[in-house]
């Protein structure tokens, strides 16, 4: 008897202690329910408080963002995430990137949810220049903001800005300087395109690249030819005061001696905003 | 010199055999541990954050090793009145400091030598694992700031000499040393917030500001000695600026450990 | 010849930490011990043994008067390579074997190695601890670590040795050879000078006996001109002792 007792004794204990820590944890969900999860101390407070350990503070703040993401993907709730929710991790994106600014993956984040999931394109955008100022060896950065610019923002003159820096630090990948130039001419800033591209050959023929430079030679001249084209509408407008309906109009005026032709295969022609666009949207057409 | 050397061995013999060392150690191997697992689950920065872990749990246990191994040692060394069979032999009051110190900074640059071979490890095979995210990492960078990280933590033991010369128990010791640890890594940090110009809102009252700027000059400016970020994305870090923290380090701690030996000449040991 | 333990017209007095009071451990005491000579220095709990041995060693400085061995003030450091002390109920570097505790004492006194070898080995046979010499202090019963402190004390072959209750802590056994020790040594022609509150340890070895009670000292001569009166050295303590007290109060 006294046996089993002294065999009972410490297994309803232990039963007992499991009960409390069950009822304890059940009450703490509670309290953090109520409690605004949310909050987000400011950069200033940690950067103290982390005594000279900035780097691992960042490291922690960022994997709380990317640990609460990861929990949101089973949650059945329309939207999965709220509103709030996306706000506090850009804030917390922000701190962790005020402790350490040099840190790829708060950036490399918020571009690929902040910006395609939650379309806070600005917000991201923000924190992204700031990577692109400070790891500034880094070629993603600054093609990611010049991509949304271009994308998302339309602000194709900072689309080139950021897409020729992101070349320029790729040491010349084909595909930043065509979009760099590509954003250019959307902006409505041929002669940006043009030098920009011009200097790419300059500099790839420096450093004996060969590979590319055709492509870039042949964007260039279908740039070129356009911008030949704007030069005429331009000087249209001064004589006659008013913009020129088509191209075919500058050829009978004599504004422009003749239709260059696109190296793409496509044909130029004016939008109805008076822009000079080609039909090929410099890319090879397929005859 | 004789006498100076064979007090700091047994130093750290003592030091190296008590329970503190071994605790410290395999939570050492825990670390390392840990830094595997957390750098992998990193997107893409897994160099990064494997350096960051890695320099933060030197400084970590480092810091451990100091106040509860380190500064330990010699207060209780007079707490216990252990000083006693120091004292009898013709050592001076200036000689055992100095024994002392040196024993105990061996204690804590061996600890955390063989703390840095295990976290090195960690970072190898990240490295292996990882190639690519690896390319802007240097081991020398790594190297200069556990240095640096070493150098802040013989300047934090040094304040420590301080306080024990002149306090009776060595809980007061700890206190004031730790205290005087967060305010030498947060101080310059706090007037660097203070004196960003504020455009909006209450300005900070100068005589904050004039304090928190002495605090700076009086106690260690720890931050001078955390390179942790450049170390760990592989940025430049001239040797000029190794060289002048390593020499002001070497010289506040020369001026704690003199102040030491000043006071611990008039002290009595009743 | 000039005595070679020499306390004269010392008074020392201790600032109470919680009170900030004075407390008078010492109060003009003198006395002197000749060079060979073992001095038995008696005295109640409390009396001012250890505060007068502390001052013998520099640990703590007399507010007047003047302490010297050998001539030399106590404060010169060199002079304590002629000292060997053991401090009351000693506390040593616990995680260190005797072995290594005796190279420290030889190591810092500026003996050779060789001769810290051969002495340490000749004085851990001695105090009884070859067996236990690679052991951790830690693991040592308090008379071993009291032997083990005894063996420090003379591991440099000190010409003066201080002692502060070195037979406290001991069985029969090891006050017989705390004795033993002390008897070698006066044969060496070592003086000795140890404190303590057992009377019959010091009848059979001292020659000289000092009695201090209340920080003052009473009494002072040799032990054979105490005895000539025929009374026991008990008697003798008791009286002296009381003497104090009733002044005292
Ligand atoms: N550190 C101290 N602070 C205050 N009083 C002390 C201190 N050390 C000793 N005393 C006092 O001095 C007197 C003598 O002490 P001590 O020399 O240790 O006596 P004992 O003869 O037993 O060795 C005692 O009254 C004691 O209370
Ligand atoms: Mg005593």
């Amino acid at each position: 008897m006294k046996r089993l007792l002294q065999l009972i004794c410490p297994l309803l204990l232990v039963l007992i202690l499991l009960l409390a820590h069950n009822l304890a944890t059940q009450m703490q969900k509670q309290l953090r329910k109520t409690s605004d999860i949310l909050y987000t101390p400011p950069a200033d407070f940690l950067k103290i408080s982390s005594l000279g350990n900035k780097g691992l503070f960042s490291d922690y703040l960022f994997l709380k963002v990317y640990t609460f993401y990861g929990g949101t993907l089973n949650r059945n709730s329309k939207p999965r995430i709220r509103n709030e929710e996306w706000e506090w991790m850009i804030n917390v994106l922000h701190n962790a990137t005020e402790l350490d600014p040099f840190f790829l993956d708060p950036y490399y984040f918020a571009n690929a949810f902040l910006v395609w999931e939650a379309g806070m394109v600005k917000e991201s955008n923000l924190l992204l220049e700031k990577g692109s100022r400070k790891r500034e060896w880094d070629q993603l950065l600054p093609f990611y903001v010049g991509f949304n610019c271009y994308y998302f923002l339309n602000d194709g003159l900072k689309a080139f800005r950021f897409l020729s820096e992101a070349s320029r630090r790729s040491g010349g990948n084909q595909l930043y300087e065509s979009l760099a130039a590509r954003a250019a001419y959307n902006a409505d800033k041929t002669e940006f395109a043009i030098s920009y591209l011009e200097d790419r050959i300059r500099d790839a023929e420096l450093h004996g690249r060969k590979a590319g430079v055709a492509d870039i030679a042949k964007r260039l001249e279908s740039m070129k030819a356009m911008r030949e084209i704007e030069l005429a509408a331009e000087s249209y407008r001064k004589v006659f005061g008013r913009r020129p309906a088509d191209i075919a109009e500058l050829l009978e005026k004599k504004m422009l001696g003749s239709m260059p032709s696109d190296p793409y295969g496509g044909f130029f022609y004016m939008d109805s905003n008076g822009r000079v666009r080609t039909t090929s949207d410099m890319r090879s057409v397929k005859k | 010199m004789k006498a100076l050397f064979s007090l700091a061995a047994i130093t750290f013999k003592e030091g190296i055999r008590s329970r503190t060392v071994y605790g410290i150690l395999i939570f050492a191997i825990f670390l390392m541990f840990l830094n595997v697992m957390i750098s992998g689950m990193m997107m893409q920065d897994v160099a990064k954050v494997a350096v960051d872990m890695a320099l933060s749990s030197l400084n970590f246990v480092g810091l451990l090793l100091v106040f509860f191994a380190g500064v330990n040692l010699f207060s209780k060394d007079i707490e216990r009145k252990t000083i006693y069979m120091v004292l009898a032999r013709p050592i001076s009051r200036s000689r055992y400091i100095l024994g002392k110190f040196a024993g105990i900074s061996a204690i804590i640059v061996f600890s955390l030598a063989i703390l840095a071979i295990f976290e090195s490890a960690s970072i190898v095979i990240m490295k292996n694992g990882y190639p690519a995210q690896f390319l802007r990492f240097s081991w020398s960078a790594l190297f200069f700031s556990f240095l640096l990280t070493l150098i802040s933590l013989i300047v934090v033991l040094s304040t420590g000499f301080l306080f024990a010369s002149f306090s009776s128990t060595s809980f007061i010791t700890l206190v004031l040393s730790i205290v005087t640890y967060l305010i030498g890594s947060s101080a310059n940090e706090v007037k660097a917030l203070l004196e960003v110009p504020h455009d909006i809102g209450e300005r900070t009252s100068p005589l904050l500001l004039y304090c928190v700027k002495a605090a700076c000059y009086i106690f260690p400016n720890l931050s001078l000695f955390d390179i942790k970020t450049e170390a760990a994305h592989g940025l430049f870090v001239p040797l000029s600026y190794i060289l002048s923290s390593i020499f002001y380090g070497i010289l506040y701690s020369f001026v704690m450990l003199s102040l030491s030996c000043i006071i611990f000449k008039r002290r009595e040991f009743p | 010849m000039d005595p070679i333990i020499r306390v004269h017209d010392v008074s020392k007095s201790f600032r109470d930490n919680l009170s900030a009071r004075k407390v008078k451990a010492l109060e003009s005491i003198s006395l002197s011990a000749e060079k060979g000579e073992v001095y038995g220095f008696l005295g109640p709990n409390g009396a001012g043994k250890s505060t007068t041995i502390k001052l013998l060693l520099n640990l703590i400085r007399p507010d007047s008067g003047s302490v010297t061995i050998a001539g030399r003030s106590v404060e010169e450091r060199e002079l304590r390579r002629i000292v060997g002390f053991l401090p009351e109920n000693p506390y040593f570097y616990e995680h260190l074997t005797a072995e290594e505790l005796l190279w420290f004492g030889g190591q810092a006194s500026g003996m050779k190695g060789s001769e810290i070898k051969e002495r340490s080995m000749m004085l851990l046979e001695k105090t009884d601890l070859l067996d236990a010499r690679k052991r951790a202090i830690r693991t040592y019963s308090k008379g071993m670590v009291q032997r083990a402190g005894l063996a420090l004390a003379l591991v440099h072959d000190p010409e003066v040795i201080i002692l502060d209750e070195p037979m406290s802590g001991l069985d029969p056994f090891g006050r017989r050879m705390v004795s033993n020790l002390i008897i070698d040594m006066k044969k060496a022609g070592k003086t000795v000078f140890f404190s303590s509150h057992i009377l019959g340890d010091i009848e059979k070895i001292c020659d000289k006996v000092g009695i201090i009670a209340e920080g003052r000292l009473c009494l002072e001569d040799s032990l054979t001109n105490l005895l000539n009166y025929g009374a026991t050295l008990e008697d003798i303590f008791f009286a002296e002792v009381e003497k104090i007290s009733v002044k005292g109060n």
